[in-house]
């Protein structure tokens, strides 16, 4: 023992120094940084430019929301014969009663084509948790999943237990009234091609995929579907099946590819089929313009017209307030503890 | 503690049965024990032909669980009885001390009642009416069983045709050989052997041979101990003693020359007084030639007169003739036979000569030839080949060992009563050396080298016997002449044997099993044996070890075979394994309620029916929050197992076998001895038993231990003094030792070393014999020592433990605010869920298109409100604790890195070791401070003094200067003398002499070691300190003292003496110093004390260190009647400090005061600075201080603490009863209540006294008090009196900081809010504790007003934060239900929810720890900021109310903008929802940029980059047709409508919030904001002058509202200040204002 003692185990000095922090501005909380302060002049400036900014957007989506127009008919309560007034829904499910409807619309200002025609539903809950989930994508995607219908009850199935394709709710509830136009008892054309998404018909509903035991049911929700088309080809189900995420909502029923102009009576025959009267729901037809803002919506100008004239307000105010009441920024003499010097509490 | 020792017999005993293959070779081992306690000898038998044995069937689940049912009643005896051991009367009683000094208990558990409290009682009773149960049940068992575990002992009763043999060193090699033969001869055989010198190997041999029982016992036991051989002879019916055991080597011999004599002669007579006590009739002795020494004639007959001339052979005659004397008065038949060299081995190759590898230099020429044969050593050393014979080297007689043993059975055989036979046993012709060399030489085919040196003492040149008498009487010839035979035989074994007898075999073992703690509690006893670890003690032990996973302690019994009892880990610190790391973390991470609730949350979700959301919503975060939480604890303990393998595969040298190996520390058992060279790093705890310095000293640095830098000395135990090294390689022992704790100043144990040490002390152990597990040995060539705690278990590895979690203000508050979001949630899900539940009758009935159902499950109506409970669960962040987890572990690391708290002296950085706190940094308010080490430096220097009344040092202010002093000792005068000399020797310092013959002083205490150099320089230099000798060299001349007791310093004694013996003229002195009050009272009756007083108070004064030398003579006899009381108390296991204390009163009175000491202890740097800075930050000082209170109060004017008169008042609370005390205590309220209006500095001074009585009885007063007052000095307080007084404080709902440097400070620390350690000169010990350890005071200026500051502020910011974005998008779902039936939809979808919550709005937020609201600079000018921090006036329900609205507003502005912006024919889900989604995204990213102060890089990455990451992740998932928001970003993107939306959220959002805060940023700004202003317009603010006059007219507006201030507040968040309210504090900044 002691023969060879090894030096190397002795104190170990270069690990105490090595204990020494690595000096990096990170590590001393230095890094080089900017440090804005809400000063009068910052703060008047932002104002007053969000105000000279959103003014002219306001204007504009102001002015190309004015360009639409739109004719907006609600044919629910007129498109009820007299006498089943009192008993609407009873009339409605009727598989009897006639629920052709002809009325005539009056075109207020020229209409560049196309003209979108939209049914408008009002107070029906597309976005009812019940509702919107009772669908299956993956049956409307392909055949092979065609027996997916994990989330369609209480419309997966007929009652012997084949499935139903579409399935669910959304689907077996399809809007079904039909509207056919005539300016001049000449029919105006319709186009019903390429009113949905392009991406849906591609991808979300497959082209293999053939309506199947679809409203056989005992009760009869909506629209039937042409069971020789492929689901990718059924626009107004596709449209359909975009959810609408607030009760009152459009949806594109086809477009008039032609002008119509200022004063134009138009004749409109409603196959009026849908149930809304159950639940009070209203029903609209709308013709409409588009514009590059969309439909005609004049909350955003609005808003904008709105807010850039508060912020320009807020500014003046905030000069005013400056110049009436000029603060030294910094002012030592403003800390609490100066103020009291002798502050024995 | 016999809880554990069943437990472990019981496991030992179902080991036993359970496996077949266990231990092939023999040892069962039994403990049976009678009821009085004792334990009978517990002997190693022979299996095989046992009933037990035999009775176990193959393996099978059947016969292993038959196996059991059979171990049961053998567990149960065992148990039962054994749990009436009596672990120290057995050491005792081994120790041969009187039995009847030991109180004798009445019952035989009363040693474990004395031990356990009641409720140990109880569990007790417990156990025996569960035992008794088992019992009762289990006889009808052992009825039906054979009762097998009770064989008829056959070595207890005499059986007809049948000798039973006593073979005494039956392990040896004769004795082997020997107990071979008689066994092939059918004796029965017992073996009795200590395996000193014997090899169990040989018994193993002997025991595969025969294993029949009843043929051969095994006693491990020592000849030596009369008590344990009379057993064995109780125990056992000999008919015979054949009597081998003995030392055995010539030149052995003569160095050691008393052990010989012991143990030849003692021994023998020992066996002898038991042969005759038991009646055995005949003796065998085994003798040698070397009795007749060198005779004049050759060859040697028995009439050859007997003249030795070696120890050996004298030691040998003596015991002859013990023997034949005794033979004289009694029938005993006796043969003694005497030969010389033994050769050759068993041709059957069973046995061999198998000596000690340590011995092998002793050994026989047989031995050497073949070790140089086998190339173990280098070649033969002849000595002396200049004899008077034909070749001129030693001619000898070499007789066969197989002819040596027929011999002896001859003899025993034709042995008769009354008779004795003396024969020699030889073949009758000499050989020389030299031939023997040369057959050596072709028996082996070596050709081995051959060395000559001078003769060796004590040889004679040529001996050989005539064994004509044995031959004719006994019929006996040599058989086995030829000398080459003979060794070609021995050869053959020693060939196949290099490592003599075989290892024993591995043993497989059962899975591990730990025992609980408790099981292992009590003492435990470590047994040590450097010769048999390798054998029983260590297979035995071993395999607990392995089996338990407990340290081992070992107990043993009389004939020193061994029970254990167990203890713990081997160097393990992990907290997981590979297997249980999943469960065990998963269940860790859910004992928290947070994330109990996500569980349910997530499971709940599972249900279909009722999730709005795909499940991965929560699943998703819980598991990534999951595993982040789960790989830094799998880091960690990566760490944890790097350093722990680290540590564990360093090498150690430990004895095993009797042999020094090299082996990893992670194999060092508890019991192991192991070895350490200079600069080794201590592997575990050891108990020293020996050192290369002759005095048993040995020096280690204790740093790592407790951070004290200079050298400590351990001494080896009094039993172990003086061992060689050699002797350390065979001893054995016990040691007593407390459970494993980590008081790394207290070892209370006990040692006792067994035969053949025999030291009939029991021998105290104290920290001082210890080497602790990370020391450095130092200054010595090496040591030894034998472990007793290892792995966990070691005072370090103790001491290690995971710290209490520590809840912050802050946290609490988060937990607060988080009840509150959860009973909002609650309301909003019942109201909602009822809503919801009428909206379904009412409405949803008549929508056809949702198809209700007309009857629901009955469990319908609570489907809403659960789908509304998931909905909002969101509500409360799931990734907030891991978010604060993470930017905690960076503020730590900020201080861990910071460069400014690093102190260049020593060389530390700071420490964050707790990571949890760093907020409440922020938020102390008050300080609790040690003096001594904390504000000073702890760096004495010696400056005046007072002898007998005369004043040195007061005009210079340095004594050493002083010409008078020096005068004085210069002329010899007595007094000064004497107090020079209690300086000197009165300490435990240690000279050290450089090798350029400087002395340098190694103290423990800095006091001492300037009172030892001061003296040194007055000429009184300690030249040496060699055990307890002591030189001083005075003038040139040299005194020595012969330090006989050091009287210890305590904190209690406060005092420390020595008693010393004067070389010169044998005076025996007592040489004291201590604190006044401890030294004062001692003086004789009739010693003027005033001028003592005087000087005290005079220095005090001062701030200086005062201590009192005093001295005594002490009479002979009146020293040695107190050394014994001393020695006894010494050794005393409970309570052992407060017993020593007692006894050294006995002797420290009636002293000589000679004088008084003043040591100055220096204020360390910046400590006014800090002090007074962090007073203006409203923080309140107290100071604790163990010192006098005229110190206490000097150094607390020196560091601003209070201030002097007109300025300052201290008011004193003293008394001595409890009325005065209380008086007292009123008036200095009264006057604290009166003037707490005037701008006067008050403080009141209370010492330990008082304090005690006021804690006790006046608690509610002094609470009162201690609100009031602002600043506090406690002197003399004890180390409980400060935690107690924190405790004071933390009730009054304050945060306090506890600072401190030395152990005393340590419960202090603890019990603080947040506790700080100095790493200073005082040791680690108050550094590990901590939460935080800096290097010096002046850093907590900057840990508390820089890191506590900015930690606190950006939790603040991030905890609400984090509330405020969750609030956003659950009320965005809120609102969405309205428009949705009150159904429960969720507008967003499930990976948005994800994303939203773990990703987009958590990663940018984080860069708030970079954040800083000012800069270091204005905050250390303006440290009254801190007031906010302390108030709480970030976080507290009032901000938290106002992010609660902001994101309620944002919510609307949010929802309200989507919803008019996207209607008619845009209302589709997907876009809506998505726009949505922008709209927060971008919001919240403007919260964060408005709220942050200051933007690095980094934030600017963050909160922009976060941008691109969403656009860019949602692009990602919008190109897949499964994802449920295919294409809708592109559409978005492309949409202007979509632009504009966003943009005008944005703006309507943010521009309230920005107004708003412009105008209180500018027209109601608080003082951060000002400071903020004016450190970026005009950078740091510099005193101000000449406001004073601007100030007067500001004064009388702020009075009235300055009244306001209460300091009970019920809750922290009520502000201490308020912007318009001036603080309560900075009473001190009266005229420090003038500053700004």
């Amino acid at each position: 023992m002691g023969d060879s003692t090894s030096p190397s185990d002795g104190p170990a000095e270069p690990r105490r120094k090595s204990k020494k922090p690595k000096y990096s501005r990170f590590t001393q909380q230095e890094l080089p940084a900017c440090k804005p302060l809400l000063t009068p002049m910052i703060v008047i400036t932002t104002f007053a430019l969000i105000g000279i900014i959103f003014i002219p957007i306001g204007l504009a989506s102001l002015s190309a929301s004015e360009q639409v127009v739109e004719i907006v008919y609600q044919y629910d309560a007129d498109c009820n014969p007299e006498q089943s007034q009192n008993d609407k829904v009873a009339f409605i499910q009727s598989s009897v009663t006639n629920k052709t409807c002809i009325r005539t619309l009056n075109v207020p200002r020229h209409m560049d084509g196309p003209v979108h025609i939209y049914y408008e539903l009002d107070n029906f809950y597309q976005n009812h948790r019940r509702y919107v989930k009772s669908r299956s994508d993956k049956q409307l995607r392909s055949k092979a999943s065609e027996k997916v219908t994990t989330n369609c009850a209480p419309e997966a199935t007929t009652s012997d237990g084949s499935v139903i394709v579409p399935c669910g709710l959304i689907a077996w509830s399809l809007f079904n009234d039909t509207y056919s136009f005539a300016i001049d008892s000449k029919t105006i054309e319709v186009n019903k091609k390429n009113i949905a998404w392009e991406s849906d018909k591609e991808h979300k509903f497959g082209n293999d995929v053939y309506p199947k035991n679809f409203q056989m049911g005992g009760l009869i929700g909506g629209a039937k579907l042409n069971a020789s088309i492929p689901l990718s080809e059924q626009e107004d189900l596709i449209v359909w099946m975009r959810t609408a995420a607030l009760p009152k909502f459009r949806k594109l029923y086809g477009r008039i590819e032609m002008d119509l102009d200022a004063n134009e009576q138009i004749v409109v025959t409603i196959q009026n089929n849908y149930n809304t009267y159950s639940f009070e729901g209203k029903k609209k037809l709308v013709l409409s313009t588009t514009s590059w803002i969309g439909g005609k919506n004049d909350f955003l100008g609005t808003a904008y017209l709105t807010v850039g004239s508060l912020c320009l307000f807020l500014a003046m105010a905030f000069i005013v307030l400056y110049l009436l009441k000029p603060r030294t920024l910094g002012d030592p003499s403003y800390l609490s503890w100066n103020r009291n010097p002798d502050g024995h509490y | 503690m016999h809880h554990g020792i069943c437990r472990i017999m019981w496991y030992f005993h179902l080991r036993i049965l359970l496996l077949p293959r266990f231990n092939p070779n023999c040892d069962i081992i039994r403990q049976s024990c009678n009821d009085d306690g004792e334990l009978s000898l517990s002997l190693m038998q022979t299996r095989a032909g046992q009933p037990r044995s035999q009775a176990i069937p193959p393996i099978g689940i059947p016969s292993l669980l038959l196996r059991f049912l059979l171990a049961i009643p053998s567990v149960l005896s065992s148990s039962f009885f054994c749990s009436s051991l009596d672990l120290r009367k057995l050491l005792m009683a081994d120790a041969g001390l009187d039995r009847r000094a030991q109180p004798r208990a009445g019952r035989s558990w009363s040693f474990s009642e004395m031990d356990y409290s009641d409720t140990k009682q109880k569990s007790h009773v417990l156990n025996k009416v569960f035992m008794a149960t088992i019992i009762t049940a289990m006889c009808i068992i052992v009825i039906m069983q054979t009762p097998c575990h009770h064989e008829p002992n056959m070595f207890f009763i005499h059986e007809r045709g049948v000798t039973h043999v006593l073979v005494t060193g039956g392990a040896g090699y004769i004795g082997s050989h020997a107990a071979l033969r008689l066994l092939k001869d059918s004796y029965r055989v017992t073996i009795v052997d200590n395996l000193s010198r014997g090899n169990i190997g040989a018994i193993k041999v002997l025991q595969e041979q025969f294993p029949e029982s009843g043929r051969l016992q095994f006693i491990h036991a020592d000849l030596g101990d009369a008590r344990v051989v009379n057993q064995i002879f109780a125990k056992n019916a000999f008919d015979a003693v054949m009597h081998f055991a003995a030392v055995a080597y010539v030149g052995e011999s003569t160095l050691d020359p008393l052990r010989y004599y012991h143990n030849i002669t003692s021994n023998t007579l020992v066996l002898l007084e038991a042969m005759a006590a038991h009646g055995v009739k005949t003796l065998i002795y085994s003798s040698t030639c070397a009795t007749y020494g060198e005779p004049k004639k050759m060859p040697i007959t028995e009439l050859t007169p007997q003249v030795p001339i070696n120890p050996y052979g004298k030691a040998k005659k003596m015991a002859e003739e013990i023997i034949l004397d005794f033979s004289k008065r009694s029938s005993m038949a006796v043969m003694i036979l005497r030969y010389f060299n033994v050769i050759g081995s068993d041709p059957g190759g069973r046995l061999g000569e198998s000596p000690r590898p340590e011995l092998r230099e002793h050994g026989r020429i047989s031995g050497a030839c073949f070790d140089a044969a086998l190339g173990i050593i280098p070649g033969l050393k002849v000595k002396g080949n200049d004899y008077i014979t034909p070749d001129g080297t030693c001619v000898r007689d070499y007789i066969d060992v197989t002819d040596l043993v027929d011999a002896h059975v001859k003899a025993l055989n034709k042995a008769e009563p009354d008779k004795v036979g003396i024969y020699n046993v030889g073949t009758g012709k000499g050989r020389s050396v030299k031939e023997f060399v040369e057959a050596c030489k072709k028996a082996t085919g070596v050709d081995i080298k051959v060395e000559y040196f001078d003769r060796r003492p004590g040889d004679y040149a040529e001996v050989y016997s005539d064994p004509s008498k044995i031959n004719s009487e006994l019929n006996w010839t040599a058989q086995h002449t030829d000398l080459l035979e003979s060794l070609k035989i021995a050869w053959r074994w020693q060939k196949l044997h290099r490592n003599g007898y075989a290892p024993p075999k591995a043993i497989s073992l059962p899975p591990r099993r730990v025992i609980p703690r408790s099981s292992c509690d009590g003492k435990g006893f470590v047994f040590f044996d450097a010769i048999a670890t390798g054998e029983i003690v260590r297979t035995t032990s071993e395999e607990i070890v392995q089996q338990s996973g407990c340290r081992v302690s070992s107990l043993v019994h009389e004939s020193n075979q061994e029970i254990f009892l167990f203890v713990s880990y081997i160097g393990n610190n992990l907290k997981y394994t590979l297997w249980n790391f999943l469960p065990k973390n998963l269940w860790e991470q859910f004992r928290r309620f947070m994330n109990q609730y996500f569980l349910l949350i997530a499971c709940l979700q599972l249900w279909s029916l009722i999730t709005p959301v795909n499940p991965a919503s929560t699943w998703g975060p819980l598991i990534i929050i999951f595993a982040v939480s789960a790989t830094k604890e799998a880091w960690d303990d990566y760490n944890r197992y790097l350093s722990d393998k680290q540590a564990n595969e360093k090498e150690v040298w430990v004895v095993k076998d009797g042999i020094r190996k090299h082996i990893q520390a992670q194999d060092i058992h508890v019991g192991n001895i192991v070895w350490l060279r200079e600069n080794d790093e201590v592997p575990c705890d050891l108990v020293l038993i020996g050192t290369s310095e002759p005095q048993g000293i040995c020096y280690v640095e204790t740093s790592a231990l407790d951070g004290e830098t200079d050298l400590k000395t351990r001494v080896v135990p009094s039993a172990c003094i003086g061992l060689a090294s050699e002797q350390l390689h065979i001893i054995k022992g016990v040691i007593e030792c407390p459970n494993p704790d980590k008081d790394i100043r207290r070892f209370d144990g006990n040692m006792r070393l067994f035969p053949p040490f025999i030291d009939n002390d029991l021998c105290p152990l104290t920290i001082s014999n210890t080497l602790l597990q990370s020391c450095y040995l130092r200054n010595t060539e090496w040591a030894c020592g034998v472990a007793v705690y290892t792995g966990n278990e070691t005072k370090l590895g103790m001491s290690r433990g995971v710290p209490e979690p520590k809840l912050t203000a802050v946290d609490a508050m988060i937990d607060k605010l988080t009840g509150a979001i959860f009973l909002f949630q609650v309301v909003v899900v019942i109201v909602l869920g009822f809503a919801g539940n009428i909206w379904k009758d009412t409405e949803a009935r008549k929508q056809w298109y949702v198809k209700y159902p007309e009857d629901g499950p009955w469990y319908e109506l609570l489907v809403i409100p659960l789908r509304f409970e998931l909905l909002c669960s969101i509500m409360i962040p799931i990734s907030i604790k891991v978010s604060l987890d993470l930017v905690k572990s960076i503020y730590a690391k900020f201080i861990d890195w910071d460069e400014e708290m690093y102190d260049h002296d020593t060389r530390t950085p700071s420490h964050a070791a707790n990571t949890a706190i760093s907020e409440d940094l922020g938020q102390v308010e008050y300080i609790l401070t040690d003096k001594t080490g904390t504000l000073t430096e702890n760096k004495m220097i010696f400056r005046r003094c007072c002898i007998n009344g005369v004043f040195y040092g007061n005009e210079s202010g340095d004594a050493l200067k002083d010409v008078e002093l020096l005068n004085a000792v210069a002329n010899n005068v007595a007094d000064v003398i004497r107090f020079l000399t209690i300086m000197t020797v009165c300490n435990t310092v240690i000279p050290i002499r450089s090798k350029s013959g400087m002395i340098s002083y190694k103290a423990q205490s800095q006091d001492e070691d300037a009172l030892v150099n001061a003296a040194a320089r007055l000429h009184m230099v300690l030249i040496s300190k060699n055990g307890s000798s002591l030189e001083i060299n005075l003038n040139g001349s040299l005194i020595h003292y012969e330090i006989l007791d050091i009287l210890e310093f305590t904190s209690d004694r406060k005092r420390m003496s020595v008693v010393v013996k004067d070389c010169q003229d044998g005076k025996i002195l007592l040489l004291s110093k201590g604190a006044d009050e401890a030294i004062l009272p001692c003086a004789y009756a009739g010693q003027q004390i005033r001028p003592f007083v005087d000087a005290v108070e005079q220095y005090a004064q001062l701030g200086l260190r005062t201590l009192c030398l005093a001295w005594r003579e002490l009479k002979d006899d009146e020293y040695n009647e107190w050394s014994h009381a001393f020695k006894q108390a010494r050794s005393t296991l409970v309570d052992r400090e407060w017993k020593l204390a007692e006894v050294c009163q006995i002797l420290e009175h009636d002293l000589e005061i000679v004088g008084v000491t003043a040591i100055e202890d220096r204020l360390q740097d910046g400590v006014p600075e800090t002090i007074e800075t962090l007073r203006q930050a409203g923080i309140n000082f107290w100071m604790l201080t163990g010192d006098k209170q005229n110190t206490a109060i000097q150094i607390a004017l020196l560091c601003n603490f209070i201030s002097s008169e007109p300025k300052g008042q201290l008011l004193f609370i003293n008394g001595k009863t409890e009325d005065e005390v209380l008086r007292s205590l009123e008036r200095v309220l009264l006057t604290m209540r009166i003037t707490s209006s005037e701008p006067k500095d008050l403080a009141f001074v209370v010492d330990g006294w008082a304090l005690e009585i006021i804690l006790k009885q006046y608690r509610a007063v002094f609470t009162e008090l201690a609100i009031l007052s602002r600043t506090a000095i406690c002197c003399r307080v004890t180390p409980s009196q400060k935690a107690q007084l924190v405790e004071l404080l933390k009730s009054c709902d304050y945060r306090t900081l506890a600072i401190g440097d030395g152990g005393n400070d340590v419960r202090m620390i603890q019990q603080a809010d947040i506790g700080v350690g100095i790493s200073g000169r005082e040791g680690l010990q108050a550094a590990r504790a901590a939460d935080y350890s800096i290097g010096k005071f002046r850093f907590l200026k900057r840990l508390i007003l820089v890191h506590g500051r900015y930690s606190y502020n950006r939790t603040a910011f991030l905890s609400q934060y984090s509330f405020y974005k969750s609030l956003l998008i659950c009320f965005i779902q809120i609102f969405f239900s309205f428009f949705s039936g009150v159904s429960g939809t969720s507008l967003f979808n499930s990976i948005s929810l994800m994303a939203y919550n773990v990703f987009y709005t958590s990663i940018p937020v984080l860069t708030v720890v970079l954040d800083k609201d000012l800069s270091e600079k204005t905050v250390m000018q303006n440290p009254q900021i801190l007031l906010y921090c302390q108030a709480g006036r970030l976080l507290n329900p009032s901000t938290f109310a106002g992010w609660f609205g902001r994101s309620l507003y944002h919510a609307l502005v949010v929802f309200l903008i989507t919803v008019h912006a996207y209607a008619d024919e845009k209302s589709e889900m997907e876009e809506l929802s998505m726009v949505a989604l922008s709209g927060c995204i971008w919001l919240q990213a403007f919260v964060v940029t408005i709220e942050m102060n200051s933007f690095t890089i980094l934030q600017h990455l963050a909160i922009w980059g976060n941008f691109a990451a969403f656009y860019f992740i949602n692009s990602v998932v919008s190109t897949i047709p499964s994802a449920g928001m295919y294409t809708i970003m592109f559409r978005l993107c492309r949409q202007p409508s979509y632009w504009i939306t966003v943009v005008l959220i944005v703006a309507v959002g943010m521009g309230p919030v920005l107004a708003l805060k412009y105008l209180r940023y500018t027209y109601r700004s608080s003082a951060i904001n000002i400071l903020q202003q004016a450190e970026r317009s005009r950078g740091p603010i510099f005193s101000v002058g000449g406001l004073e006059s601007q100030l007067k007219s500001l004064e009388k507006d702020v009075a009235s509202l300055s009244t306001s201030q209460s300091k009970f507040r019920n809750s922290v968040y009520e502000p201490l200040l308020s912007v318009s309210d001036p603080p309560p504090a900075s009473t001190r900044s009266t005229q420090r204002s003038v500053k700004f």
